[in-house]
């Protein structure tokens, strides 16, 4: 029977072209609208790192003052960052199965190539765990070793982008780049990475580009790196007027990852958290009541609120224009199907009940939704196109407009829903109607 | 067998109440050939719906094969409608977009019946009206005899016992009327129930047994045989219903 009812379903769209086109249409362009609004919300709150989302762990600590101006948006929410003594004291922890504190910094590469200027480009610095754990691809070598990251050598990791830019996509590792006038040698070059939304740097854009290079965390010593992202200070800042005082003070700026085994082991590592943070406490560090979490990266990026309201609020708006063009398409299906009420009668006049009658035009409309879900689905990809070309790309922002696949396959979900909800109405009422009244003006 | 008893129907409007059927009674064998005649707005179509469970009476009581048909759910009265009924319309009533073969096969659609059982009851009924040839044609290309042929084809292919046609020859010439009149006598000769509404007396004349309805209530009810043979008499008679 769902043959026979597909049979007569793509029968009447041949039949009444115009009106199978505007419900087409209808339903597409509310599709597209709302598709191309939804992707951009999916891309921006699905989860960056699936596969290890539950074992991987932002680790935060409140270092914030008790005084009730700082901060107050997030009162309850411990901050991004951590502060340099932190992490260092963090780093010491046997527990994690691996651990990196991160920041970035910016430094001048000087190309040795003809033809090539000086430009600033970011830096991640951090440790050699970082790419383990965050499952980073190499293309060329890999990362520094131990005693590299010990000895605080000028080593650096490019991007794919770069090693283009710099060596023309040769394999460049043991090469030499020349940066801040100081001479780096590649270990290694990452292939196309980048994380959506850029989950281990939420603080300085969830949408932000990964960094053109990679160097060890502890050359932020022997070259005094600033950062270059953001940096929040709670306490007494006027004593801050040298590197080291900086490093020494309150200020948070530095990101701290760590990854386990299992999720359960985090829990022995909250209680770790929570004696550091005791023992600092009775030093007079950290004046408000104890506060911090370990969120695995799907947590931590509902904890952050990554996606914007503007996004949500877009959304909201296209659905609600989804629903305008579902009731326009009401009304064009039920002028087609009281325009076939004699046939209608005359199905119940053979035999069928109002059930087999609902259950045709249902699938007729249905039919006409999927139709126009694959039209919504054409425009929204031609938009997101269209937007995407205008950014450069590959950029975590272009990223947001590029079609996912689980987002074509929402569209024809939603293309079926919608239109099993427009057809209802349409096909419970002219099954409704009496079949002898239709039968005699016939 | 088909009984009615004290079946009774209302038409209401805001304003007004139209008593289509007034206590009807009706009984009809297996078997029979029954004409039903009467003026414009007797109950003759009202009779035929109900007897056809296409619409709903107020009161009375409706027994079909012995089955009572009152508060039966739409699905069940579908399912006899389906079953035990065939109809024949004047204006045929096929559906232009599919063929011959695929109208006919409409009824057959909602039973639980194989393709291939389907399609032979389909190739013999329309075997049966002489029209097998055609079976690929849409209803357009026939003259509209051959339409009415596939419509008598269509009900025929569910093997109904009863045959409900409104007004079969209405929109036929007097060779085409004759053709489907002589074509719903064979059938009824197979043991169909035939119950027919016509205004056509000689057509009428042909049945076993005519009802007369006026005013929602059968008026007359004469065997066949009585009817008078000449055609002066039975327009005197008709003129007699006529001043009632």
């Amino acid at each position: 029977m769902l043959l026979y009812n597909l049979r007569l379903a793509l029968l009447s769209i041949r039949q009444h072209p115009i009106l199978s086109s505007l419900m087409i249409a209808a339903i597409g362009v509310g599709i597209a609208a709302c598709i191309t609004m939804l992707n951009v919300y999916y891309l921006s709150a699905k989860n960056p790192i699936p596969e290890k989302s539950n074992v991987v762990f932002a680790v935060q600590m409140d270092n914030r003052n008790a005084a009730p101006d700082d901060d107050p948006n997030n009162p309850d929410l411990p901050p991004q960052q951590l502060t340099y003594t932190d992490a260092i004291n963090l780093l010491e922890s046997d527990l994690p199965l691996r651990q990196a504190a991160m920041f970035k910094s910016a430094f001048a590469i000087q190309p040795q190539q003809n033809g090539l200027a000086p430009y600033l480009a970011l830096s991640r610095m951090t440790g050699r765990d970082f790419f383990q754990m965050f499952d980073v691809p190499f293309l060329y070598g890999g990362v520094w070793s131990d005693d590299e990251a010990l000895a605080a050598s000028q080593v650096v990791i490019l991007n794919r982008e770069t090693n283009d830019k710099l060596f023309g996509g040769e394999d460049s590792t043991g090469r030499t780049v020349v940066i801040n006038d100081r001479e780096f040698r590649v270990s290694g070059v990452i292939d196309y990475w980048q994380p959506s939304p850029n989950f281990y740097d939420i603080t300085n854009g969830p949408f932000n580009d990964v960094e053109e290079m990679f160097m060890p965390f502890s050359l932020v010593w022997p070259l005094q790196l600033d950062t270059a992202g953001n940096t929040s200070c709670s306490g007494e800042t006027s004593v801050i007027d040298s590197f080291e005082s900086f490093m020494a003070s309150e200020c948070r700026w530095v990101s701290y990852w760590v990854e386990f085994s299992n999720a359960r082991e985090a829990e022995g590592y909250r209680d770790y958290i929570r004696s550091y943070m005791e023992s600092q406490k009775a030093l007079g560090r950290f004046e408000k009541p104890i506060n911090y979490s370990v969120l695995n990266v799907y947590d931590y990026l509902i904890a952050q609120e990554i996606v914007d309201d503007s996004i949500k609020i877009m959304v909201a708006l296209s659905f609600l224009f989804l629903v305008v063009c579902l009731l326009n398409t009401i009304g064009l299906m039920l002028a087609k199907l009281l325009a076939r009420t004699s046939q209608i009668a005359l199905r119940r006049a053979l035999g069928a009940s109002r059930m087999d009658l609902i259950r045709q035009y249902i699938i007729e409309i249905m039919l006409i939704g999927l139709f126009g879900g694959l039209v919504g689905i054409l425009l929204s990809v031609i938009g997101l196109d269209g937007i995407r070309s205008l950014m450069r790309a590959n950029s975590a922002d272009a990223l947001l407009f590029e079609m996912d696949w689980a987002m074509v396959a929402a569209a024809i979900g939603i293309s079926l829903l919608a239109s099993l909800l427009v057809g209802l109405y349409p096909a419970v009422r002219v099954s409704g109607l009496p079949p002898a009244a239709s039968l005699k003006t016939q | 067998m088909l009984k009615m008893s004290n079946i009774s129907k209302i038409f209401r409007t805001r304003l007004i109440e139209t008593h289509a059927l007034r206590s009807f009674n009706l009984t009809v064998n297996d078997g029979e050939f029954i004409a039903v005649t009467g003026p414009s707005g007797s109950g003759k179509t009202t009779f035929l719906n109900i007897a056809g469970l296409l619409e709903d009476f107020d009161t009375g009581q409706y027994m079909l094969d012995g089955e009572d048909i009152s508060g039966l759910p739409d699905k069940s009265r579908s399912k006899l409608r389906n079953e035990k009924i065939g109809f024949i319309f004047q204006s045929f009533n096929l559906i232009p977009d599919l063929n011959i073969f695929d109208n006919v096969d409409v009824p057959l659609r909602y039973r639980d019946m194989g393709a291939g059982e389907r399609k032979d009851r389909i190739e013999s009924a329309l075997e049966n009206v002489g029209l097998s040839s055609r079976a690929k044609h849409l209803p357009a290309e026939l003259s509209g005899g051959q339409q009415q042929r596939v419509a008598i084809a269509r009900a025929l292919a569910g093997s109904p016992r009863f045959l409900l046609a409104d007004e079969p020859t209405g929109n036929l010439d007097s060779l085409m009327a004759r053709q489907v009149m002589e074509l719903l006598e064979s059938i009824n000769d197979q043991g169909v129930t035939i119950i027919m509404v016509t205004h056509d007396p000689e057509l009428a004349r042909r049945a076993h047994r005519n009802i007369y309805l006026l005013d929602g209530q059968i008026s007359d009810l004469e065997e066949v045989t009585q009817l008078p043979l000449n055609q002066n008499q039975s327009q005197s008679q008709r003129a007699d219903h006529a001043a009632i």
